[in-house]
C-alpha cells in the first residue's frame, strides 16, 4: 500500500513538474514568435543576410552639339580580405609587382584587422587581367565607375569633377550631383557560416537607376576657341589670370566660359586655387567698361542724348577735392564720342545730373551687387556700396568703374541686355537632362530676369557702342571685318595693398561687346588681369576679342553682312 | 493497371525533372546574355571616350597642323556662303545658315 501511494506520488510529481516545465516552454514560445517575432525576425535576417550597395552609372555629360565632355567607365579595383590572406608578406610582394605600389604599404593593409581593404582603386584593365591571372586568395577584383574628361584641361572650371567614390565636389559635378548620380540599387544576399556571400536572393534585388545625363548650352568647338586665345593672351602678355565668357544675349545662353590658369579635371590634385570659377566668384574693379551702365542711366533718363556736347575740360577735371584725368587731352565732344574715346571727365560731368538714388537703382536693375541665379557653384553676389555709405565722391568713381567690385559673368549679362533691346535674362549652362536612354527629362528655357532700360536706350547705347570699335574709338583692334560689331573697351587699375590708393602697375584689361550690333547672337566678354607687356583694354583685350568673335561667327555661319564682308548666293 | 500507373508517375517525375533542367538551362543562357550585355556596353563606353578623345579640337588641330601640313585660313580665304537668293536689304543681317553650308 505504501508503495502504490509513492508510486502515485512520484507520478503526480512527475506529471506536474513535466506540465510546468510545458507551461515555461509555452510561455518562452508565446514570447518569442508573438510578443516579439518581428524583431527576432529581423535579428535573424541580419545575421543570416547581407545588403551589398550597388551604384548607378553616373551620367554623362555633352556640349550642345552632343560631344563628350564627361563619361564613366567602368575600370577594375582591387581589394583584399585579411583573414582569407594566408601569407600577408608573399601576397603583397606578388601584388605589387602587378600593381607597381609599395610592397610594405600593401602588406600592412593585408594585415589589418578589418574584414574588407582596398589596395588599389581605377586600376588600369590591363593590370587587372594580370592580377587575376595570380589567383592569389583572399584578393579579389570589382568593378568601379571611373570618372573621364576626354577633352582635358577644356571648360574644367564649369565641368569640375568628383572624388573616388564619383560625388560631385566641384562645378556642374556638384551642382547636379543628384542628378547625375542616379540612384543606388541594393543587393540581399544569403550568407554562409563565415559570412560569405551564397547565392542572391532573386525577389531582393532593387536595380540601381543610372544617373541621368546633361546636355550644355556650351559648344565645344567655341570653347576651344575662347581657351586657345585666352591662354595666347596671357602667356604673350605675362598675366596672372584670365576669363573670356561667350554668351546668347537672347537668351541668356553661355556659349563658352573659359579661364586661365586652368586644370586637369582628370588630375584634380594640383593647387586648388586653381579649381576657382573666376568668371562667377572672383570680383573685380570694372573700370570703363562700366561706363556703359552709367551711360544706359542717364540717357534712360533723358539726361543727355547721344548727339549732345560735353566739354572735356582738356584732360583734368576736379571732383570732390580729386582731379580726374583723361587719357587723351578732349575738348568739346558729343556724348557718344564721350563713350568712344572712354573720357573720364565727360562720363562724370554727365552722372553729376543723375541724382545718386537713380543710378544706385539701375545699378541694381543691371543685376550688379546679386547673384544671376546661374546654374554654377560658387557665385558672388559682387560688392556694391549701401547708398547710405556711398560718400561725395562715389558717384563718379562708379562712373569710371570705381568704387564697385562686378563678376565677369555679371558684366556680360548687363551688356546682353544692351544687345538684347533692355531684356536681362538669367544665363545658364545646362539646356537638358536626358535618361540614360536618351529620353528628354528636363528642359530649360530662357528666364528673363527683368528689364532695367527701353529698347530705344539699348540702340542708342548699340550705336554709340558701334562707334567704339571705329577710327576714333578705343577699341578699333575689336573690329571683326564684314561684322556691325558694339563694343566697349576697359582698363582698370587695381588697388594696392600697401597704400590703399591705386596701382599704376597692376591693371585689369578688359573688352566687352556684341555682333553682329543690329541683331547680336553672340555677347562676348575678356577680361585679363595684371598683364605685364602692356596693359590697355584696347591693345590687350580687344584682339583677343576679335580673334574669338571672328572664328566663332564662321564656326556658327553667321553670314556677314558689311560691305567688307561678302555674300554670295550659291545657284 | 499498376504498371500504367507507374508509367505516368515516372512520366510525370520526368516532365518535372525536364521543367527544372529548362529553367536551369534559360537561365544560365540570361545570365551568359547579361554579361555579353554589359561586356558591350563596357565597349561601347571605350569607344565613345576614345571618339570623344580623337575628335577634341586640339587634337584634330594638332593632326590637321603637324600631320597634314594644315593651317587656319585668314579672314579672306574664307566666303560663307547664303543658299538661296541673295537677302534684300531690308531683311535683317547676320541671319544664320546651317554649318554644311559654309566653308
Amino acid at each position: 500500500m505504501m508503495e502504490e501511494d509513492a508510486r502515485r506520488w512520484r507520478t503526480v510529481v512527475a506529471g506536474v513538474l513535466l506540465g510546468l516545465g510545458f507551461l515555461i516552454a509555452l510561455g518562452r514560445l508565446f514570447h518569442l514568435q508573438v510578443l516579439h517575432a518581428e524583431e527576432l525576425a529581423q535579428l535573424a535576417g541580419r545575421q543570416h543576410q547581407k545588403i551589398l550597395t550597388v551604384e548607378g552609372g553616373r551620367g554623362a555629360i555633352s556640349d550642345r552639339n552632343g560631344k563628350i565632355l564627361a563619361i564613366t567607365m567602368e575600370v577594375p579595383s582591387v581589394f583584399g580580405a585579411p583573414k582569407y590572406v594566408s601569407d600577408p608578406r608573399a601576397t603583397a610582394v606578388r601584388l605589387s609587382r602587378v600593381l607597381k605600389a609599395d610592397a610594405r604599404q600593401l602588406e600592412a593593409k593585408l594585415k589589418s584587422e578589418r574584414d574588407f581593404v582596398w589596395l588599389q582603386r581605377h586600376l588600369a584593365p590591363e593590370r587587372a587581367e594580370g592580377l587575376q591571372s595570380l589567383s592569389l586568395d583572399g584578393i579579389g577584383v570589382i568593378p568601379e565607375g571611373r570618372r573621364f574628361y576626354p577633352k582635358g584641361v577644356m571648360l574644367s572650371h564649369v565641368l569640375g569633377f568628383g572624388n573616388i567614390d564619383n560625388q560631385g565636389l566641384e562645378g556642374l559635378e556638384r551642382r547636379y550631383d543628384a542628378v547625375l548620380r542616379g540612384e543606388r540599387g541594393r543587393l540581399v544576399v544569403e550568407r554562409d557560416a563565415f559570412g560569405g556571400a551564397v547565392f542572391p536572393k532573386g525577389l531582393n534585388y532593387v536595380a540601381p537607376s543610372p544617373g541621368k545625363d546633361l546636355v550644355l548650352t556650351i559648344d565645344e568647338v567655341i570653347q576651344y576657341i575662347a581657351e586657345q586665345e585666352l591662354a595666347e593672351a596671357v602667356t604673350r602678355t605675362r598675366a596672372a589670370s584670365g576669363v573670356v565668357i561667350v554668351v546668347e544675349p537672347k537668351t541668356g545662353a553661355l556659349l563658352a566660359m573659359a579661364m586661365r590658369p586652368t586644370f586637369d579635371p582628370n588630375e584634380p590634385k594640383a593647387d586648388p586655387n586653381l579649381w576657382r570659377n573666376r568668371a562667377v566668384s572672383d570680383a573685380y574693379e570694372p573700370g570703363s567698361t562700366f561706363k556703359l551702365v552709367a551711360a544706359a542711366a542717364a540717357l534712360e533718363e533723358k539726361l543727355v542724348s547721344p548727339d549732345e556736347f560735353i566739354y572735356g575740360e582738356n584732360g583734368q577735371y576736379v571732383v570732390e577735392n580729386t582731379v580726374v584725368h583723361d587719357h587723351h587731352k578732349n575738348g568739346w565732344m558729343t556724348f557718344a564720342q564721350v563713350l568712344q574715346r572712354s573720357s573720364n571727365i565727360g562720363m562724370v560731368k554727365v552722372v553729376e545730373h543723375l541724382a545718386p538714388e537713380k543710378l544706385a537703382w539701375y545699378i541694381n536693375a543691371f543685376g550688379f551687387g546679386q547673384k544671376t541665379d546661374v546654374d554654377l557653384t560658387g557665385e558672388q553676389r559682387g560688392l556694391t556700396k549701401d547708398l547710405r555709405d556711398w560718400s561725395r565722391r562715389t558717384r563718379a568713381s562708379i562712373a569710371m568703374g570705381q568704387e564697385i567690385g562686378v563678376t565677369p559673368l555679371q558684366l556680360v549679362m548687363a551688356v546682353s541686355a544692351i544687345a538684347n533691346g533692355g531684356w536681362l535674362m538669367r544665363p545658364y549652362v545646362v539646356s537638358e537632362v536626358r535618361s540614360s536612354t536618351g529620353e528628354t527629362i528636363a528642359r530649360f528655357e530662357p528666364v528673363v530676369r527683368r528689364r532695367p532700360i527701353s529698347s530705344q536706350t539699348a540702340k542708342a547705347l548699340t550705336e554709340i557702342m558701334r562707334g567704339a570699335v571705329l577710327p576714333g574709338g578705343t577699341g578699333t583692334l575689336g573690329a571683326v571685318p564684314g561684322y556691325d560689331v558694339a563694343g566697349k573697351t576697359g582698363t582698370a587699375q587695381k588697388t594696392d595693398p600697401l597704400t590703399g590708393g591705386y596701382s599704376a602697375t597692376r591693371m585689369v584689361s578688359s573688352f566687352v561687346g556684341f555682333l553682329p550690333a543690329d541683331d547680336p547672337k553672340l555677347a562676348i566678354l575678356v577680361v585679363v588681369d595684371e598683364p605685364q607687356t602692356e596693359h590697355w583694354g584696347g591693345t590687350v583685350a580687344a584682339p583677343v576679342f576679335q580673334r574669338i568673335a571672328a572664328q566663332a561667327v564662321r564656326h556658327l555661319g553667321i553670314v556677314p553682312q558689311t560691305e567688307q564682308g561678302q555674300i554670295l548666293a550659291a545657284r | 493497371m499498376k504498371f500504367l500507373a507507374g508509367t505516368v508517375l515516372l512520366a510525370l517525375a520526368l516532365g518535372a525533372v525536364w521543367e527544372k533542367m529548362d529553367i536551369y538551362r534559360t537561365g544560365y543562357a540570361i545570365e551568359e546574355l547579361q554579361a555579353r550585355k554589359k561586356q558591350v556596353q563596357q565597349e561601347q563606353k571605350t569607344l565613345q571616350l576614345e571618339f570623344a578623345r580623337l575628335t577634341a579640337p586640339d587634337q584634330i588641330e594638332r593632326v590637321a597642323v603637324s600631320r597634314l601640313g594644315m593651317m587656319r585660313p585668314r579672314y579672306d580665304q574664307v566666303v560663307l556662303v547664303q543658299n538661296g537668293s541673295p537677302p534684300s536689304r531690308t531683311e535683317p543681317a547676320g541671319r544664320v545658315v546651317p554649318a554644311s553650308h559654309t566653308q
